[in-house]
């Protein structure tokens, strides 16, 4: 694998990160569970937490889809 | 013998049973707190129509297990009625349902037993699943007749804790129906608790296995919907009726908890370890519907043909046993029981839809196929089902229709990779993420020339806008190495080259 490989498969994953980073996150703004209060450390009024949470989890699904392929294309079809 | 190879030896009786038991899961017994906080005690009322409802679909069902009688049912049914992205989208709700549904039973189980033992329940639920899967990996033929004499054990447990209940519940002042949260409330419970009834048609899913299908299979279908109306109402009933909804409301396990006041500790332990071993039951089932469905969307090239390759020793799909497992676990480590039922809600109401829309297009489409059912009162009762639906969904939780929603878009997205070519999905995914990045972009630099305050009382420490420029940073890099062409073979369209499906 060579440096381009390793350098894109490096941004491929960071992109899943952020999508699951993001995803994770709408789910916490979503609950805002006792033990976490994410609302309360955004400072997010109630009436921008279903907003949030749809930009926050489509955004996520799209950086997830996008970081495999970039994973995809770049550590194992260059290589097939 | 069946087209499938198996021996027909399930009889009327087996089979009703077989249905019974299919929706017998160990989840139905823990929401049932929730769904009385937002209903109140008019739950009796809403748990009885919700089999009503039920049973409008499953006049569907037995249609066209009769007159399609061939394995994947749902799938099957659409594939013949609609095919292409209809009968994708058909079975890949049938899969996402089924994830659902094992993450919910298995989680159900977990609180059941924490009712008596603490321990951590989405880890104890991620073990159900997991050993679950690995059997299911093995190979396992179907235990009907063994599933059918637990559910009848739990059946007349079930009875048994009727009868004292109400015994019990003799000496306490009168029941009267109350819906603290209105009209809202008790559509947003029959939303909730719709999943009660799911798994008769799990009858459908048996059909090589039932002797006689076409008579037995609309009897015991009908049979097991009416049995399951009297046994949920008549429990639900009970509970409310010895337990007061606000103490209800606070239980991992309101039926043992209920049980125990009226049956002693003893008896709530017997209960719960039925349900336990029928909800067993319908984890397996689910586990092995997930692997069956994916395979069945490989195997008809929907999804990659690696998802269909069956194991050399134990003859069964692993690869999509251990695919439909990395979600199952996801959704189960969530560990929230109440989130993973809207969930389930969601694939099954529009599963139940998609049922009915079937049947419509088969009778316009193919009025001269042989039926040796008819659902009644056409198009009456298929429509009702198919508007019912639509109006549920509407009542579901905001984050499980989000969620669904998603779903969906990963339905479209794995199809058109099949159809419209993985070269053009890259082009285009790869221009929401440069758009992503820009526009992301653009709000670190709102942030940090102030022309809009992005306020984070919580994380003084760390600037918004240096978040923001990592990931805009991220999202152009991967936006403009999905838009390059990286070789000859994965060619884009403007380079002349062969999409390169996946």
């Amino acid at each position: 694998m060579g440096v381009k490989s390793v350098l894109a498969s490096l941004v491929g994953l960071l992109q899943i990160l952020i999508g699951v980073s993001a995803i994770i996150a709408a789910y916490l703004i979503y609950y805002n569970p006792s033990y976490f209060e994410v609302r309360t450390l955004l400072g997010l009024r109630g009436e921008y937490v279903a907003f949030s949470f749809l930009i926050l989890g489509v955004v996520g699904f799209f950086s997830i889809i996008s970081g495999i392929l970039v994973i995809h294309e770049w550590a194992f079809a260059r290589e097939g | 013998m069946s087209e499938s190879g198996l021996k027909r030896e399930l009889g009327f009786l087996t089979a009703t049973l077989f249905g019974v038991g299919g929706t017998l899961s160990a989840g139905n017994f823990v929401i049932l707190g929730h769904a009385a906080s937002l209903a109140g005690t008019s739950l009796v009322i809403i748990v009885f129509l919700c089999g009503i409802i039920s049973m409008l679909t499953m006049l569907s069902y037995c249609e066209l297990s009769t007159a399609i009688p061939k394995a994947g049912s749902e799938y099957t049914w659409s594939k013949v009625a609609f095919g292409g992205f209809f009968s994708f989208l058909t079975g890949w709700f049938q899969w996402t349902s089924n994830i659902f549904y094992a993450s919910l039973s298995a989680l159900g189980i977990a609180y059941m037993i924490s009712y008596f033992f603490p321990l951590n329940i989405p880890l104890t639920a991620v073990s159900i699943i997991l050993i679950f899967t690995l059997i299911n990996i093995r190979g396992v033929k179907s235990a009907a007749i063994a599933e059918t004499f637990v559910t009848l054990i739990v059946m007349v447990m079930l009875a048994l804790y009727v009868a004292d209940g109400w015994t019990y519940s003799l000496k306490l002042q009168g029941f009267e129906l109350n819906a603290p949260n209105g009209l809202w409330g008790c559509f947003a419970a029959t939303a909730f608790l719709f999943e009660l009834y799911l798994g008769a048609e799990a009858i459908a899913v048996a059909q090589a296995e039932i002797k006689d299908p076409e008579r037995v299979i609309p009897r015991a279908m009908i049979l097991s919907s009416l049995i399951l109306i009297v046994l949920y109402t008549s429990v639900v009933y009970v509970t409310l009726r010895v337990v007061p909804i606000e103490v209800l409301k606070e239980q991992t396990s309101p039926i043992a908890f209920a049980a125990e006041l009226v049956m002693g500790k003893a008896g709530a332990m017997l209960i719960s370890g039925v349900i336990i071993i029928a909800g067993l039951a319908a984890v397996n089932s689910a586990i092995m519907a997930q692997s069956r469905i994916l395979y069945a969307l490989s195997r008809d090239r929907y999804l990659p043909g690696v998802l269909s390759a069956i194991h050399g020793r134990f003859h069964s799909p692993h690869v999509a046993s251990l695919f439909s497992l990395i979600f199952t676990v996801a959704v189960t480590l969530l560990g929230a029981v109440n989130f993973v039922t809207y969930l389930v809600n969601f694939g099954f109401v529009i599963g139940f839809a998609f049922v009915n829309l079937s049947l419509i297009k088969l009778r316009k489409k193919k009025p001269w196929m042989r039926r040796p059912f008819k659902s009644p009162l056409f198009p009456v009762v298929p429509l009702a089902g198919i508007s019912i639906s639509i109006i549920l969904l509407l009542f579901l939780d905001k984050a499980a229709l989000i969620v669904g929603g998603e779903s969906i878009m990963f339905a479209l997205l794995a199809y058109y990779l099949r159809m419209v070519g993985y070269s053009r999905l890259r082009l285009a995914v790869g221009g929401i993420s440069l758009g992503t990045g820009v526009f992301t972009a653009f709000l670190a630099f709102m942030a940090e020339t102030r022309l809009v305050m992005f306020d984070l009382p919580g994380l003084k420490a760390i600037p918004p806008a240096y978040i923001l420029i990592s990931v805009a940073f991220i999202q152009v890099l991967a936006g403009i190495l999905n838009i390059v062409p990286t070789s000859p073979k994965s060619g884009h369209p403007k380079n002349g080259g062969e999409d390169n499906k996946v």
